[in-house]
């Protein structure tokens, strides 16, 4: 599903639970919301954060209760928060984002201590130049500064990578930026893809640290 | 048995949007497959997008599933990669709810909504392992039957069908499936259980059926061979549409689709009698919606699916004698929710454009028109009751309200046109395009008009004024095609057009008969599908088919026939009788127009009496029962 597909999904959802949503202004009106940054098509979430602007506030658990009934099958509400009026958006404050990286029991190439080395060696080099097509054009740009975390999971054989990268509008990584990156150094060619990419948790900034946002 | 979902999920990865194949759309009905007596399939021969945009889909998906006794899912033909991946790792055709084979469903029931997905149904038939042939078909094999708009003329497809619905499903559906239940409590025999359906009214079994032809090539006679065949087969029609269901709540996609909103159908049938449409002779007789039912299916629709938009469905829906009361009352209700109404189709007038002023607001994408020829005289061949007056009329409100584009929509290859007409074509779009100028300089606004000619190629339809009369030769439509190109060029003039060749495999088949199943098959065999896709249509191998098979699709396409010609379709009716058509033949040679039968005449086109019904009209009695 695209984040366009996502958005859509999300605004019927919120219209088929009836809550009582601020409109844009405008011709075409739309539900005041906004959205996490977009999630790459193919990889799953168990964390997306959704600021919907109400003109007025039932309470979170009636909000919650709306909502549950009248999201499609897949999505699934975990938390529902009511925030003060005119206070940062969710999105606005994200900073990094973690991700778990599968790369799946059928990847025979792809075993634990390859991914471990590969691991080691892209936290050791200086710059990581990196290229991304957007439909603005290509922009190069230093991956490792972007990485906070990476680190082989150990499981039950088949390689798993967990990371946390830069995330929200300050600076932003995609999960295949790093993968791309992983899978080069292993030198398990160009055609290796992890079976499964998960986004696991966004995280703000407190204290010195990052800090899960819920 | 579910088909091999980890093979599946395999392919989802690397084809075009996955999202075609894969269930958990909100408000899809999942049942459980063994609790229930009959299983139903409903295909559309089309992508997931096409198909799912398609409101009879909606009805019949909602009407089957409302019984306890039925479970109905959908399936919808895979995309050419996805075609390709499906037959490469032995998939087969399955349904979306419960990724279960189409063949072991009890029925399968087809759309066919356009002769050009015809390949695709094959297509669909072969990846299903279902034969392709009624006759081949045993006990194992699910009743494979069909509805839509050509039914009217199935032939060509008719030996691919154990049975064909004529007319509206809503109360037919159910009808066939207690038929089908009876036949196997009965344990009927799969000849018997035909027999058994053919007795339903509107009920077509093509296999009860004998053609014969002449040495000319054409239909000595259409005999039925068993006392349970009607002769001829009538169409079905509801009464009142308000005392059928109509969904309150549509499956919402995920993906985007093409039809993406919710459509609420003010009416059926059109009392205009344009002789080319066969829409407008097939579905007659109209009859409207109460406006008090639109406004709660609307309520409902809204809070079950949250779509953003209101579609009011029909074949012209400014026609609805209570369109200001259910305009106004759906703006005043949903404005203020971010949902909005809209119009797809207008009439050629400024009670129109005022229309669709009041539900654009501020959206003024571009108006579409369609006055279909370009002379006064032709207009009055064909029965188009617009005026140069009246277009001129509309495109000065639309351009002063403040639309900057304007779409014309055109038939070329009409029956009697000549240069005249085409150049009348060209002066109509310049003097719209002169008329936006003004306009808009009135307006003062720096924006310049953009006029738009769409030109489509006349293919003439059973059950209509024009069903004897030939299409124009290929080279003959390029050639106006091409005359339209050198003519209609210059700042803020656009031309659109349609490629002759599949306007010519549409009138092959819209006149087809059974020889032409034939001709499909060597054509499915080839590879040809998804024929209504430009890109995908793949000409030469369609005519090295025909030579295959022995048929010459000129025969169909471009002969004309005579009155007392056997017609392939003769033994099926749409209610409008015989005598009605050949009298608006000869009306529309003479160039006579024949009023609307709204304005109180009844054009004796045989509907009424012949089916039992009354034209609805909410706003104003109309005559025209005898």
């Amino acid at each position: 599903m695209s984040h366009l597909d996502f958005i859509r999904a999300v605004e019927r959802a919120v219209r088929r639970a009836d809550l009582p949503v601020a409109l844009t202004e405008g011709f075409h009106p739309h539900p005041r919301m906004s959205f996490s940054p977009a999630l790459p098509v193919g990889v799953e979430s168990e964390c997306e954060l959704i600021d919907v602007d109400l003109r007025e506030s039932p309470g979170a658990d009636e909000v919650a209760r709306r909502l549950e009934r009248a999201l499609p099958p897949g999505m699934r509400l975990v938390s529902c928060v009511v925030l003060p009026q005119g206070g940062p958006s969710l999105s606005s404050m994200i900073r990094a984002a973690s991700y778990q990286v599968d790369f799946g029991r059928d990847n025979v190439a792809a075993r634990p201590d390859v991914i471990e080395a590969a691991i080691e060696g892209l936290l050791q080099a200086n710059a990581i130049p990196v290229s991304r097509t957007t439909p603005k054009g290509t922009r190069e740009f230093d991956l490792r500064p972007l990485i906070y975390d990476l680190r082989l999971l150990r499981g039950d054989g088949a390689a798993s990578v967990r990371m946390l990268v830069a995330a929200g509008p300050r600076g932003h990584v995609r999960p295949d930026d790093v993968t791309r990156e992983i899978v080069r150094r292993a030198g398990l060619g160009p055609g290796a893809r992890p079976a499964r990419i998960v986004r696991k948790e966004f995280y703000v900034e407190r204290d010195g640290g990052f800090r899960p946002l819920l | 048995m579910q088909i091999d979902s980890r093979l599946l999920d395999e392919i989802l990865e690397v084809v075009e949007r996955p999202a075609r194949y894969v269930n958990g759309e909100w408000n899809a009905v999942h049942k459980r497959l063994d609790e229930v007596d009959v299983r139903v399939l409903l295909a559309f021969p089309d992508t997931y997008e096409v198909g799912m945009s398609h409101l009879g889909l909606k009805i019949l998906y909602y009407i089957l599933n409302q019984r306890d006794d039925v479970a109905c899912e959908r399936t919808f033909m895979p995309w050419v990669d996805m075609h390709a991946a499906m037959k490469e790792k032995g998939i087969p055709l399955y349904s979306l709810e419960s990724r279960l084979p189409a063949r072991e469903f009890d029925i399968l029931g087809f759309s066919l909504q356009y002769e050009l997905s015809y390949t695709n149904v094959l297509a669909m038939l072969d990846l299903a392992g279902i034969p392709a042939r009624s006759e081949a078909r045993g006990a194992d094999d699910p009743l494979v039957i069909a509805g839509g708009p050509c039914a009217y003329n199935p032939e060509p497809v008719a030996p691919f069908f154990d049975a064909i619905l004529l007319g509206e499903g809503e109360e037919a559906v159910g009808e066939i499936v207690d038929e089908y239940k009876r036949a196997r409590r009965e344990s009927l025999s799969r000849r018997e259980m035909l027999e058994v359906l053919a007795r339903v009214p509107g009920v077509y079994v093509p296999s009860l059926y004998e053609v014969e032809y002449r040495e000319d090539g054409k239909i000595a006679g259409i005999f039925p061979t068993s006392p349970a065949a009607a002769h001829p087969v009538q169409k079905r029609v509801v009464r009142d549409l308000g005392a059928v269901p109509f969904p309150d709540n549509f499956v919402v996609p995920f993906a985007e689709i093409i039809h993406d909103r919710i459509m609420l159908e003010v009416f059926r049938g059109c009392t205009h009698g344009c002789r080319f449409c066969q829409a407008g002779m097939v579905y007659r007789p109209v009859r409207e919606r109460d406006l008090d039912d639109l406004c709660e299916l609307a309520r409902r629709l809204v809070t079950s699916t949250g779509y953003e938009e209101i579609s009011l469905m029909s074949l012209s829906s400014a026609d609805y004698s209570r369109i200001r009361e259910l305009v106004s009352n759906l703006l005043q209700r949903y404005s203020g929710s971010g949902v909005a109404v809209s119009l797809p189709s207008l009439r050629v007038d400024s009670f129109s454009v005022d229309l669709a002023k009041e539900v654009e607001k501020g959206r003024k994408t571009g108006l579409t028109f369609a006055p279909e020829a370009g002379t006064q005289r032709l207009r009055d061949v064909i029965n188009k009751g617009v005026t140069r007056d009246d277009l001129l009329e509309a495109v000065r409100a639309a351009f002063a309200a403040g639309w900057q584009a304007v779409k014309l929509y055109f038939m070329i290859g009409l029956p009697t046109e000549t240069e005249d007409d085409l150049a009348g074509i060209v002066n109509l779009a310049r003097e719209v395009l002169a008329c936006g100028r003004e306009e808009l300089k009135r307006g003062r606004t720096t924006r310049s008009p953009q006029v738009t000619v769409s030109v489509s190629s006349f293919v003439p339809k059973a059950h209509t004024p024009f069903q004897w009369h030939p299409q124009a030769p290929m080279e003959e439509l390029v050639a106006k095609q091409d005359y339209l190109k050198r003519s209609l060029r210059g700042k803020g003039l656009k031309l659109a057009w349609h490629d002759v060749k599949a306007s010519f495999l549409e009138a092959v088949f819209s006149r087809g008969d059974r020889r032409l199943a034939a001709a499909l098959e060597e054509a499915a065999a080839l590879g040809c599908r998804f024929d209504a896709w430009h890109e995908e249509l793949r000409f030469d191998k369609w005519q090295e088919a025909f030579a295959r098979s022995g048929v010459d699709p000129k025969f169909y396409a471009n002969t004309h026939w005579n009155y007392d010609d056997v017609l392939p379709w003769d033994h099926l009716s749409a209610g409008v009788s015989k005598d009605y058509l050949v009298a608006e033949s000869r009306r529309a040679a003479e160039g006579v127009p024949t009023p609307d039968c709204r304005l109180g005449k009844c054009v004796k086109c045989g509907v009424c009496p012949q089916l039992k019904v009354a034209p609805r009209i909410l706003a104003g009695p109309v005559e025209g029962v005898s």
